[in-house]
């Protein structure tokens, strides 16, 4: 009737300190690691915006640039910076934030890369009723924001319905979501061929995505937003990064597991749509953010790292748009159109070789 | 920790493990840490998924610091009864109780500090250390935006080495093996620090030396903090090693449960498994083994198991598989499990 010989090494007492010391190393590793590729994005965003800024067509030079910001000079700088450049940088930074937060969010909770909002029909949900707000009913402005947001909104819900509700499984959830992108870009064409010619051409150009009529006005609503939303997605961050290690654990852990999914994800769909409506959905900003902020910290990746590659991504995509060849401005959404292929084949590669 | 192991052979060689005797209810408690753990029992549950129920009126109690192993046939029930006293399925009617008391009402968090739960797949995200994700096994411990604090590290520390990861800090989780791998999983289910741990299948995809090594380390956890473990186990010789009490399911229903010696007969797992079997008990070991001898309706009558033409064991063991119980060893003695709905098997 004796009781079983307790291992010495396992007394519940406190842990060595060798392995205290290793895990709090560990942690102190992650965090500096973290903070320099922090700092590290806000130095390129600086720099990017500066040149989108200041080395435009007409260029500014820095003590110039300085005496504008400060509302102490006169001449046509004054006039570049705060109606022309100024603003579409600020409007990318924003929209770019916006845009990669939402890619973080949706490829987080739904475990899959290759599961961002403009990839599951989202932007093309929220593109759908800015199409038919501008081309059938003429609207303009804030009217076309609540139109795309409707669109946007609606779209996931009725993905969401047709997948089989909340608690569907995650990859018919994104089938379900691409094949409600396709649907929405077929009714998009359908409603532009049937469109005024002229007000198929503004939708047009709105459906590439373009900063170019960026104002005051876009960049107050998409920060108000953006003001509201971001406590709200630092708030759920722990979930949402409780849920990569699968439902089951998660709610184990005491995660509302399909609450915290439709929270994340109805946040970022009013991120999408909000950016969407001033800038247009342009391509793959919010599929290429997160994974290339992955890749560049290591790591499970973090949300504020995506949304500051989404801003650079957004500002130096436009700047290339502008400038890279002469006499043409092209739309941003051509550039980063042009650079989410490399970046699909590389996550595929990488997955191919992660999962052989 | 396999010096670990080697100090408990030692100790097997000169007095044979007896699993069932030293963890009855009401033995020696141990080192204090037990009677702090509650018991956890379900009540006349009824579970299914829509058509016809998985779980037929269930009552069981799995008893306070000890270890149960669920075992039975596939789509026997004995997930469904574990998932549902981890709050993952909602019973149709009937209550899960923890300490005595109905865990229904229990708020999320109250629930995941005190009831650990490791799925059969958890999804190991990628590009994640070791450090990390057993970090994120206090989850239901950190406050609001997710705050760490000091003693998040020291539990974290502490799951790492009795887990023996304490050299794989640093490494990838997609990058190490199935048994390393089962291992983070179960560090991250220690740093949750519950007073129970519901383990599904924790041996599963795993080869024999890293199943034993597996059920090796949770026994040792299992002693060392005295919680109370109940997990649902494939391998009938593995949950016989491992478990105090063992808890049988066929079709919905607790066919048998008790210590090894009792539910490990010939009858029970022949009547379990729907299949001949004969079970041998090695007295050095006190192991126990089946030998399946053919599935189909198992007609305990009929030849008496015997296999017919070749019988190369070395141990013929008579049927009555305790008879050669070492000393110490009552099969009659009362089963740590309160049965009050216990059918007993023919």
């Amino acid at each position: 009737m004796s009781a079983p010989t307790v291992p010495a090494p396992l007394t519940p007492a406190a842990p060595s300190t060798g392995t205290l010391a290793a895990v709090q190393a560990g942690r102190t590793r992650s965090r500096r690691r973290t903070r320099r590729l922090t700092l590290g994005l806000l130095a390129v965003l600086l720099v990017a915006a500066f040149a989108r800024v200041a080395l435009g067509k007409y260029v500014v030079a820095v003590p110039d640039l300085l005496a504008v910001l400060a509302h102490d000079y006169t001449g046509p700088a004054d006039y570049i910076v705060w109606q022309i450049t100024l603003p579409r940088t600020v409007l990318g930074i924003l929209t770019g934030m916006a845009f990669g937060l939402a890619g973080h969010l949706f490829q987080r909770v739904l475990r899959n890369p290759l599961a961002s909002p403009d990839i599951m029909g989202v932007s093309s949900g929220a593109g759908l009723g800015a199409v038919v707000a501008i081309t059938v009913f003429g609207l303009s402005g804030p009217a076309v924001t609540l139109s795309s947001l409707v669109g946007g909104i609606g779209l996931m819900a009725a993905v969401v319905l047709a997948a089989g509700g909340t608690h569907a499984n995650i990859g018919k959830l994104v089938l379900t979501g691409v094949a409600g992108g396709a649907l929405t870009g077929g009714a998009i064409n359908a409603v532009l061929t049937r469109a005024d010619i002229y007000a198929a051409q503004d939708a047009m150009q709105w459906l590439t995505g373009s900063l170019n009529a960026a104002s005051w006005e876009d960049i107050a609503r998409v920060a108000v937003c953006l003001l509201v939303l971001l406590p709200v997605c630092a708030w759920l961050a722990p979930s949402v990064d409780a849920l990569g290690t699968g439902d089951a654990l998660a709610a184990g852990l005491g995660v509302r597991v399909q609450g915290v999914r439709i929270t994340a994800l109805a946040l970022a769909v009013v991120l999408v749509a909000v950016a969407a409506s001033t800038v247009g959905p342009v391509a793959f900003v919010s599929f290429m953010a997160a994974p290339i902020a992955r890749g560049l910290g290591g790591g499970a990746g973090h949300a504020h790292h995506a949304a500051l590659v989404g801003a650079v991504l957004m500002v130096v995509s436009d700047y290339v748009a502008a400038e890279a060849i002469p006499d043409l401005a092209l739309p941003v959404g051509v550039v980063t159109a042009a650079a989410g292929a490399p970046v699909l084949l590389w996550l595929l590669i990488g997955r191919g070789k992660a999962e052989a | 920790m396999t010096t670990d192991d080697k100090d408990r052979d030692t100790v097997t060689e000169n007095s044979p493990r007896t699993t069932a005797t030293p963890h009855a209810p009401d033995g020696p408690a141990r080192a204090g840490w037990a009677a702090s753990s509650p018991e956890m029992s379900v009540r006349h549950l009824e579970v299914g998924y829509g058509g016809a129920p998985v779980l037929r009126d269930v009552s069981v109690t799995f008893p306070a610091g000890r270890v149960t192993a669920l075992v039975g046939a596939n789509g026997c029930g004995k997930s469904t009864l574990l998932k549902t006293c981890a709050r993952q399925l909602t019973p149709a009617s009937g209550e899960v109780l923890v300490g005595g008391e109905d865990v229904r009402g229990w708020h999320r968090t109250r629930f995941a500090r005190t009831v650990g739960f490791l799925p059969q797949d958890p999804v190991a995200p990628e590009g994640v250390s070791v450090r990390e994700l057993v970090s994120r096994g206090r989850h239901p411990h950190r406050g609001a935006f997710g705050r760490w604090r000091a003693q998040d590290d020291a539990a974290v520390a502490e799951a790492l080495e009795l887990t023996g990861l304490r050299e794989l800090v640093d490494r990838q989780v997609t990058d190490l093996s199935g048994g390393q791998r089962q291992r983070v999983w179960i560090a991250l289910a220690l740093a949750q620090q519950t007073d129970v741990l519901l383990l599904d299948e924790p041996t599963t995809y795993l080869d024999i030396a890293r199943q034993v090594e597996i059920l090796d380390i949770l026994g040792q956890l299992q002693r060392a903090r005295g919680i109370t473990l109940v997990m649902v186990l494939h391998e009938l010789s593995l949950a016989a090693r491992c478990a105090d009490v063992l808890v049988a399911l066929k079709d919905g229903v607790v066919v048998a449960q008790g210590t090894a010696a009792e539910v490990m007969t010939d009858a029970t797992v022949g009547h379990v498994f729907d299949m001949r079997a004969r079970v041998l008990h090695d007295r050095v070991t006190d192991a126990r083994v089946v030998i399946p001898l053919s599935t189909g309706a198992a007609r305990p009558g009929a030849s008496d198991g015997s296999p017919v033409a070749s019988q190369p064991g070395p141990v013929p063991v008579p049927s009555a598989p305790c008879a050669d119980a070492p000393p110490g060893r009552t099969p009659e003695a009362p089963s740590p499990i309160r049965a009050d709905d216990h059918e007993v098997s023919s």
